[in-house]
């Protein structure tokens, strides 16, 4: 009986599936009682059959309620992140300098990503707070010209009459036009823009109020104004029911009421409020149709009803009303309207050409956003790679956890406890940096004013958490799971190979110089061609001339009379078209070419006042009679590119008349930097259609001069505002937004360049710390402190070089095609930027490994070498 | 009071452990219980019966002193509690109430 017994067994693998499943405190009377029933069964039914329904006992058995749920003891777990976190906080404490690297690296970083979180945020939430924003769109429509298909958010005037007489979904709609006008109060004159607005433009906008209703424009002759407007006229008094004078085209008066006055805009706004006058003004001041298709305003919006669709609507825009203009405007017909919802507009504005709302190009936004992206990238490299090499000194302790009977998991959570920890840390001082440093930098250098506001408590809550967790796990994980690797008993045996052939941090480290390098040198790039654009010559005298806008009929001979007798002022003269401030596009042809050109008609003298010289021929003559009527003067690159070597004489055909060239003048930059510069041509045109006048004066005395003319504006036109101007102010608004774009660029090197070299310095110190046992016994043996810096370098430098090789073109290509696509003029490269930006660099790094080799130079070899 | 009641094989196990007194455990519950009813019941049943009748607090546990039978494994013994005594003999008064009430007539025998 003794073999049988043993062949009596139930099945093992179903009673090995049985302990594989079953709880622990319920093993014993499960398994048990089927050992026993088994038994039982044996005698009573036979062995086969008791098998059998064992396993299907072991089966039935298999159910949620005794299945283990985790293989694990249970640990105290709540103590042991206690001591995680005293662990973590000492070695934070102790190792003071990577803890400072690693937190204010991070904590730099994670300020820059909330700086630009809060500016998209800001981007992509413009106009969100009008109550109806999801159900308002700004209609817009696409025109096939020449150069494309392209979006415009002028619209007809009568299309908002007609969309409110034949589309029911549409519960409410306006217009927009914008003009400049004079206001006029209690003797105080200044221009301002004030619009045109359908009375509904203020119910379907929220915009707020401080005083008067959302119904104000639906009384004829009233007005709202913004609190600007009203702060600049009425001071501190109440403006409502006073009377402002509106003079429209210098000549027609009109008197208003003021019956709103609307609070600034919250920050997000792409539209505000100036001066809104009732739309059905413009028919008589400005004499326009308003059932006329072929005339536009400036924007119209519709507010759909709730549960419209706007697809719908479009369809039904196609549908009826393009065959409408289209038979009204033959030459610029529009193929088919569209539209974007107000919460959309300004992120879409770039696509729209004359659009009333304001945005830039995703090109800035997307920009931004790589770069913050990779700073954070930078400093959690550096953190990864500090963590690593830091692990050598915590080795012992890492062994003894395991050996102790500490698991992998528990080493691993020990480490992305202290890497939470310095986290949780960089958060809370990135959030201290953004708000007191960093946001009020970016407004400062950008013209812009993202408020320190989220556009709502959950956002900012997931953007923490996110941001805790994204940049934790990114620096944390690589960091534990390699640490967490190590064998217990070949640490304590103490050959853990470690640290020497860790391939992962040196990349970082490539990667990371590679970076500081590319964005350094784009700020070198960047900044010299800034320089360079400032220096390039304008090709006339335009420190000598000051200008100012008048009407020639007006105010010309006034003008002219008043300015020569003053000695200062040497030249003066009249232009319909200014240099700098406008010109007219037309075509040019002979009988083989035909030019783009940009046309200016000029007063005699014009040229000689602005310092324009003529280099061939001969300049307008108040003598020659023909001069006033086909006489034309034109610059070098007309004449390169009709293929003239001699210009003089030739005729040409421009506005259906035919012109004689008699002189050539230099290229002179009338766009700005940004644009491409065209053909030019200049033409005599008659004092009284003037629209500038110009006198030339010594250049040290433009100042003074300026002076005169604004006090003889003022006698000869009492009643409008001066808006003279020194021409070579013409371009400021190029320059100013240059040196913001140069700020921003110089910051974010100077960043990169500052991550780098934190991550340097972190790791040549850990390096040298370990070494230190080597650099001892070199300077015993009598190495002196260059062949000791040369060994440390070494290391080093073959990175640095590695980095500016792959640095150097990625830079060049990135900041060729930059700049090239933003400037019309670039300028030449040369190699000093490089050599400037990887000087730079490297003699950064230099300086960084040099502060860690003092401390070797410090260190008594006899202290270090007797321990042990 | 859903946790409370009793479901008809539940009140069956519990009056069996009550029965067995001191002797109950999944196998002889089980047994019992095929013995007097000719039922056949799966031993996983009885086990989830007694599981709980326990979380009612109707029986108490204990385990028992190791044996060389059943591989090794120790016995785990029920015994009815108080509350389970009542809530056997609610169900018995209910079930007598209505047993009392059936007239006392010929059923055509």
């Amino acid at each position: 009986m003794g073999q049988g017994k043993d062949i009596m067994h139930p099945p093992k693998w179903a009673n090995r599936f049985l302990e594989f499943y079953c709880k622990t405190s319920l093993i014993e009377e499960i398994q048990g009682d089927l050992y026993e029933l088994f038994d039982i069964r044996v005698e009573a039914v036979g062995l086969r059959r008791a098998r059998l329904l064992f396993i299907w006992e072991v089966f039935r058995f298999f159910k949620w309620s005794n299945i283990k749920r985790s293989k694990k003891v249970e640990f105290n777990n709540t103590a042991m992140l206690k001591n995680y976190f005293k662990v973590g906080f000492r070695s934070l404490l102790k190792n003071k300098v990577p803890s400072f690297i690693n937190i204010f690296g991070l904590s730099l970083a994670i300020g820059m990503a909330i700086v630009v979180f809060l500016f998209l945020d800001y981007q992509y939430n413009m106009d969100a707070y009008h109550q109806n924003a999801n159900r308002i769109y700004n209609l817009t429509n696409y025109v096939q010209k020449d150069d494309g298909l392209k979006e415009w958010g002028r619209n007809p005037i009568p299309l908002k009459t007609s969309i409110d007489n034949e589309l029911d979904q549409v519960e409410k709609s306006a217009r927009i036009e914008a003009k400049r006008a004079i206001i006029k109060f209690d003797g105080q004159v200044f221009s301002e823009r004030v619009s045109f607005v359908d009375p509904a433009y203020l119910e379907i906008f929220s915009f707020p109020m401080i005083s008067g209703n959302s119904r104000a424009l639906y009384k004829d002759r009233n007005v709202v104004i913004s609190k600007r407007i009203a702060e600049k006229f009425f001071g501190t008094r109440d403006p409502m029911g006073e009377e402002i004078e509106i003079i429209f085209r210098n000549t027609q008066k009109e008197l208003f009421t003021v019956a709103g006055v609307a609070d600034k805009a919250p920050a997000n706004s792409s539209m505000t409020i100036d001066v809104f006058l009732p739309f059905h003004h413009l028919k008589n001041i400005y004499d326009i149709d308003p059932n006329d298709w072929s005339q536009f305003v400036d924007a119209t919006f519709v507010l759909l009803k709730e549960g419209a669709s706007f697809e719908n609507t479009r369809v039904l825009l196609n549908e009826k009303y393009v065959a409408i203009q289209n038979e009204a405007q033959k030459d610029w017909k529009i193929s088919s309207f569209s539209g974007y919802v107000l919460t959309e507009l300004s992120i879409n504005n770039y696509n729209i050409d004359y659009s009333i709302s304001t945005g830039g190009h995703p090109g800035g936004r997307i920009g931004l956003a790589v770069i913050a992206g990779l700073l954070l990238l930078l400093s959690c490299f550096n953190y990864m790679n500090i963590a690593v090499v830091s692990a050598t000194n915590r080795l012992k302790e890492i062994g003894l956890r395991k050996a102790i009977g500490g698991n992998r998991g528990q080493i691993i959570r020990q480490f992305l406890t202290e890497n939470i920890l310095v986290c949780s840390i960089s958060s809370v001082l990135g959030f201290v940096l953004a708000y007191y440093l960093l946001l009020p930098g970016f407004n400062s250098a950008l013209p812009i004013d993202v408020p320190f506001e989220f556009s709502s408590n959950g956002l900012m809550a997931s953007f923490f958490i996110g941001q805790l967790l994204l940049v934790g796990l990114i620096s944390g994980a690589y960091p534990a799971f390699y640490i967490s690797s190590f064998d217990a008993a070949s640490i304590f045996r103490g050959n853990q190979k470690f640290g020497k052939k860790n391939f992962f941090s040196k990349m970082f480290l490539v990667f990371q110089f590679a970076l500081a390098f590319i964005t350094i040198l784009g700020g070198v790039l960047f900044t010299r061609n800034s320089d360079f654009q400032k220096n390039l010559d304008w090709g006339y005298a335009e420190e000598q001339v000051v200008a100012v806008p008048i009407e020639g009929d007006k105010h010309y001979t006034a003008l002219h009379n008043a300015f020569i007798e003053n000695s200062d002022i040497e030249m003066v003269s009249g232009a319909v078209q200014h240099i700098g401030e406008s010109f007219e596009r037309k075509h040019l042809e002979n009988d083989f070419n035909k030019l783009e050109v940009a046309s200016f008609k000029v007063g005699f003298g014009y040229l000689e006042t602005m310092g324009v010289e003529v280099v061939e021929g001969r300049s307008f003559d108040k003598d020659i009679a023909s001069d006033k009527l086909e006489s034309i003067i034109i610059s070098a690159q007309l004449a390169k590119d009709m293929e003239w070597d001699n210009p003089v004489n030739k005729e040409v055909r421009l506005d259906s008349g035919k012109y004689y060239v008699v002189g050539v003048v230099p290229d002179v930059r009338f766009v700005s930097f940004y644009d491409k510069m065209i053909p030019m041509v200049f033409r005599i045109a008659h004092d009284s259609t003037f629209n500038y006048i110009a006198v030339n004066t010594p250049a040290q005395k433009t100042a003074k001069t300026a002076e005169f003319v604004a006090a003889t504006w003022k006698t000869v036109e009492p009643d409008l505002p001066y808006n003279g101007f020194l021409q070579n102010e013409v371009f400021d608004y190029f320059f100013i937004e240059m040196e913001a774009n140069n700020k921003l660029m110089h910051f974010i090197s100077a960043m990169a360049l500052i991550l780098a070299c934190m991550g340097l310095f972190g790791l040549v110190s850990f390096n040298i710390s370990r070494k230190m046992k080597e650099y001892s016994i070199r300077r015993v043996l009598g190495a002196d402190l260059t062949s000791i810096t040369k060994s440390v370098n070494n290391d080093f430098m073959w990175y640095l070089i590695i980095a500016g090789v792959i640095g150097a073109p990625v830079a060049y290509f990135l900041m060729h095609m930059l700049l090239t696509n933003i400037f019309d003029v670039v300028m030449p490269m040369t190699i000093w930027p490089f050599v400037i930006s990887l000087s730079a660099v490297v003699g950064t790094a230099y300086l960084t490994i040099s502060s860690q080799i003092v401390k070797v130079s410090k260190n008594n070899p006899a202290d270090t070498l007797r321990s042990e | 009071m859903k946790g409370i009641n009793l479901g008809e094989f539940e009140e069956l196990v519990l009056l069996t452990v009550g029965a067995l007194y001191e002797q109950a455990y999944g196998v002889s519950v089980m047994e019992e219980i095929k013995d007097k009813t000719n039922r056949n019941v799966n031993i996983s049943a009885v086990h989830t019966a007694l599981k709980r009748l326990e979380e009612k607090g109707f029986v108490e546990s204990r385990m028992g002193g190791a044996t060389n039978e059943r591989g090794g494994r120790r016995k785990r013994y029920f015994l009815l509690t108080s509350e389970g005594k009542k809530a056997l003999d609610q169900a018995q008064e209910v079930r007598m109430q209505f047993y009392n009430r059936i007239p006392n007539m010929s059923f055509g025998n």
